[in-house]
């Protein structure tokens, strides 16, 4: 029996009726761990079974002494973009590969106050630019329904980590598209709250008016139940959204009746591939037996978002990087340099290809006489696209899409796209632009590949969506799929 | 070294009758608050333990975020109220790029195009002595940077970087190209300074740090250019003549100084014929001169754009209705009311109100002074006079002397009354500075009351003339300045309670009857 497999409410009445202890159940996760991470590569960091030892002790403690909240002992993985205390903390670059994080961050330490074993640190696209986890400078995860194909990104190895069995949830982040592309990508439940839900305290920035870390499960109810522990107001972070934790109550619906769903062709068509569009109308057939009233809206095309994200994220990125100068971070040969400059080189020469093109590009959107032609007028569209929601929103209670518009692809096929990563979140971006909520969910398999779909609602609107879509996997067993090689 | 500077020198004057000299200011100030700009740690780095007051956020670690001093914000609004600005209802920090090792985000968290002040003024004299508004173009915020300390010893040059300094509150004030003299410079930086003690927004301490001048001089033939729209434009064919900027000067005198030596400097390459280029410059205290440091043809591109880690701020109505009510009445309107309510000069008022606790100390005495002009007047000749002599001495502020403003004007109210002689009142204030104590008490000690005793009197120019014959007969036979001899014989003998001219009239009655 695969303890991995179990849900979060599973694990807490084994632990709570002492029918397994917390060290039993981390051991026995750490072998989950050991075992597949050979083909998944989900993991940078494992920690040891010592290394947990007093958050094992600690999380028995609160067992028995009957403080355990839902995540007491409950053993996960974390994308390294995290920083934990004393950890190394990489965001799978290079450059950071000697980087010990002197400081915590909100989520982690939200995590770890409620008594979560953090069992490693997982892989993810280098500086989470990606949606395949190929630009990480560790190399590629693998994903568990076949390890030819990468598993989504940027929180591949999150992903990779809960499909393939290894851990029951991880705790990913998104920029556009980087927790429900993967979750989409390997079958199982990746939510993504309003910017500003969840804390950016402490995660390594990519684009900072996006970045939004949150849950990958197997199940909406474990989905919610970490939005619980890791949402509320931070007053680390400027950005956070100024009210407490979520609650939400996914048993206040029971069904779908009333509730109007929107969709746009634009979202089904074009590049979409056939098999993904029509296991997301089966699952929207399934809605509507449900009772839920189907209705076709006028979206902007979702290129557009493409287009503004791209420009949006790559300024920021080139920004956010700014401070890797080669100075303070980097491996420090022990072959004497000989001048300053060497040192810059030689750190910044780490530097991987994807990071390079970003910064390339966003220094120069952002260079004076072109930001007023790229930076001013994409963050004009994405006010565009922010009403497009909002009128959309007058009308129907969520929308919903693919997730992706493809199947995962086999690893190295899609690194020759110059806006690889940006095509993945086609279906993404416009909602990350426009800082609401997503959530994504496993509707079946094509090619043997699972598809996800996604249901996005308007800001702060976690637990409406949270709730449409708990109904659905109430009525549907996909999220109970596992890869047939990683049980 | 050009030519131009070994050959004939301009003099100064003779420079200024050919070229004007223009000049734009920017200062850097630090504000007094506890914490830095944009996290937690203490502001006070000065002679502290090198990296022992960081955190993830000034050190620029991964994944650390910013938050706003909302303290530096207050007191930067407070400046500008002050100075007449403009205070945006909507404000927000920019990210400013550039490359430097004590730069540890590898940006400068800065703000670009919509500063919290724009606008506003300080007044100074002019050329020609009449009051001129200095404009100010904007103060901004934005975080100081590390402090790179470059050493060398034997295994090689090396730089280290202290991060105490990282990340604290700075304010940017710019003004505008219509400063035309090293002493407007001199006394709106020095105005400058002494407004931000009053409000209590920075220490301004030249010693610390605290106060940078950075000026752009040019000098443009007489009659070749204007100022329009804030910028300076040929009025000629010619091209006007490029900008020299000397940065950070650690001090006002210097900051003068330097304008003084640039102007010079470009009056003799521009009479030698040779090319100014846009050059930045740096002040060397030790040789009295600026160095140049690098040309600055290309402007740099600092690739600003809005900070998405800080939400633009909102500056309300109420906010700046409570600044307000603490914006302190400032030097420049006490100097005015003081001349128009008891007359006193604008260079007295000047001297009364130069710090704030000197001002109000002399508050106090004008307050136990009811606001008596007479009284206020003669106030002010000894705290501009003995007292300022005896802070020149003493080396300290007349606040800290032992004078209560209450004894000065009880020794005042003795001066009018003709109790006591304006020679006895200097005597008493003297005392009143250096020791304090009881004005009366003192009086009777020292026995410096008026002699309104006659017979006391008479008896002491009796016993003067009985004891200087020679005087007396130097007098009778003419010698009409003996008189002057017995009188201080006469004071002596009073301990100068006497009143000088009840002595002489006695004296010259007694030796004419003699």
């Amino acid at each position: 029996m695969n303890l991995a497999r179990k849900t979060i409410p599973e694990l807490r009445t084994m632990l709570d009726s002492k029918e397994i202890s917390v060290r039993e159940l981390t051991n026995s996760i750490l072998q989950q761990v050991q075992q597949k991470d050979g083909d998944l590569k989900s993991f940078l960091t494992i920690f040891s079974e010592k290394e947990l030892s007093p958050a094992i002790d600690a999380a028995q403690k609160a067992i028995d002494e009957g403080k355990a909240t839902d995540l007491t002992g409950i053993p996960c993985s974390v994308k390294d973009i995290f920083n934990m205390v004393g950890t190394r903390t990489t965001a799978s670059a290079k450059i950071l590969d000697n980087y010990i994080a002197p400081y915590e961050s909100t989520v982690t330490s939200r995590l770890k106050n409620a008594g979560a074993i953090i069992v490693g640190k997982v892989n993810m696209d280098a500086w989470a630019h990606g949606s395949s986890t190929e630009t990480s400078d560790y190399g590629p995860s693998h994903n568990p329904w076949d390890i030819t194909r990468h598993p989504g990104g940027s929180s591949g190895g999150s992903a990779s980590s809960v499909a393939g069995g290894q851990v029951p949830y991880s705790v990913g982040t998104e920029t556009a598209g980087s927790i429900r592309g993967p979750a989409a990508a390997t079958g199982i439940t990746g939510f993504k709250g309003t910017y500003g839900r969840v804390s950016r305290y402490g995660v390594i920035a990519m684009g900072s008016s996006l970045d939004s870390p949150g849950p990958l499960t197997r199940t909406v109810e474990d989905a919610a139940t970490i939005m619980k522990y890791i949402s509320g107001h931070d007053a680390h972070d400027g950005t956070s959204i100024q009210e407490s934790a979520l609650n939400i109550d996914l048993s206040a619906r029971k069904d779908l009746k009333g509730l109007k769903i929107g969709i746009s062709n634009d979202y089904f068509s074009g590049a979409i591939q056939p098999g993904v569009s029509a296991r997301v109308k089966e699952a929207l057939e399934v809605m509507k037996s449900l009772g839920a009233e189907i209705r076709e809206v006028e979206m902007l095309n979702p290129e557009y978002a493409v287009a503004v994200y791209t420009i949006v994220c790559r300024s920021e990125v080139s920004s956010n990087l700014a401070r890797y100068t080669g100075t303070r971070y980097g491996t420090f040969k022990n072959d004497p340099v000989q001048t300053v400059y060497d040192v810059f080189m030689n750190n910044r020469s780490i530097f991987g290809f994807e990071a390079k093109r970003r910064s390339m590009t966003g220094s120069y959107v952002l260079s004076k006489g072109y930001y007023d032609k790229y930076y001013r007028k994409a963050q004009q569209v994405r006010t565009l696209i922010r009403q497009d929601y909002d009128k959309i929103f007058q009308d129907v209670d969520v929308f919903i899409s693919p997730t992706l518009p493809n199947i995962a692809e086999v690893i190295g096929d899609a690194l020759n796209n110059p806006l690889f990563g940006e095509m993945a979140d086609l279906l993404i971006c416009a909602s990350a632009m426009a800082g609401i909520p997503g959530i994504s969910v496993p509707v079946g398999l094509t090619e043997n590949m699972p598809v996800g779909m996604q249901i996005i609602g308007p800001a702060k609107a976690e637990e409406r969506i949270a709730q449409v879509a708990h109904v659905y996997q109430t009525a549907t067993e996909f999220h109970k799929l596992v890869p047939a090689n990683y049980e | 070294m050009s030519n131009a500077m070994n050959g004939k020198s301009l003099k100064m004057a003779e420079g200024h009758e050919k070229y004007d000299l223009i000049i734009g200011l920017e200062i850097h100030v630090e504000p007094k608050t506890n914490s830095k700009m944009f996290c937690s740690c203490s502001a006070d780095f000065w002679e502290k333990e090198p990296n022992t007051q960081t955190c993830p956020v000034c050190l620029g670690l991964p994944g650390a975020l910013p938050l706003v001093n909302k303290k530096a914000v207050e007191l930067m609004i407070k400046t500008g109220l002050a100075l007449h600005s403009e205070i945006r209802r909507k404000t927000k920090f920019d990210r400013k790029h550039y490359f430097y090792p004590d730069l540890p985000k590898g940006y400068q968290l800065s703000q670009y195009d919509e500063p919290i002040c724009e606008g506003g003024y300080i007044s100074v004299s002019g050329v020609d002595g009449s009051e001129k508004q200095i404009a100010i173009t904007r103060i901004h915020m934005e975080e100081d940077v590390a402090k790179a300390l470059h050493a060398k010893d034997a295994t090689g040059e090396y730089t280290l970087i202290d991060y105490n300094k990282s990340g604290v509150p700075l304010f940017e004030l710019v003004t505008e190209p219509v400063i035309n003299s090293s002493d407007e410079a001199w006394e709106f930086a020095k105005k400058y300074q002494q407004i931000l003690r009053y409000l209590g927004v920075s220490d301004a301490d030249i010693e610390k740090g605290q106060m940078r001048c950075e000026p752009n001089i040019s000098i443009q033939k007489k009659g070749t250019w204007k100022y329009e729209n804030g910028e300076i434009i040929p009025t000629t064919d010619a091209p006007l003549l490029e900008r020299v900027e000397v940065k950070n000067i650690g001090s006002i005198r210097f900051m003068k100084n330097a304008i003084d030596y640039e102007f010079n400097r470009l009056v003799e390459l521009a009479e030698a014929g040779e090319e100014i280029r846009q050059q930045t410059r740096g002040w060397n205290p030790a040789k009295g001169k600026t160095e140049f440091q690098r040309y600055k043809e290309t402007a740099q591109d600092y690739r600003y754009f809005p900070d998405p880690d800080i939400p633009p701020l909102e500056i309300s109505e109420e906010m700046i209705d409570s600044i307000k009510k603490e914006v302190p009445e400032l030097p420049d309107e006490k100097i005015w009311r003081y001349e128009k309510d008891f007359g006193i000069s604008a260079y007295d008022a000047g001297i009364l109100v130069e710090d704030k606790a000197k001002a109000e100390y002399v508050e106090q005495i004008f307050a136990a002074a009811n606001n008596t002009t007479e009284i206020i007047t003669d106030a002010v000749k000894f705290l501009n006079g003995i007292g300022a002599s005896w802070s020149n001495n003493a080396g300290k502020s007349i606040v800290e002397s032992s004078l209560q403003p209450k004894a000065l004007i009880e020794v005042i109210t003795l001066l009018h009354s003709g109790d006591i002689t304006r020679n006895a009142a200097s005597q008493l204030v003297e005392k009143l500075l250096n020791e304090g104590g009881n004005v009366s008490e003192l009086v009777e000690k020292l026995g410096l009351k008026v002699l309104n005793d006659t017979g006391a009197l008479e008896k002491f120019v009796d016993e003067a003339i009985a004891e200087n014959p020679n005087a007396v007969a130097d007098y009778k036979s003419g010698k009409m300045n003996a008189i002057g001899f017995l009188m201080g014989q006469v004071m002596r003998k009073s301990g100068g309670s006497a009143k000088p001219g009840d002595v002489q009239t006695l004296l010259k009655d007694k030796l004419s009857q003699l």
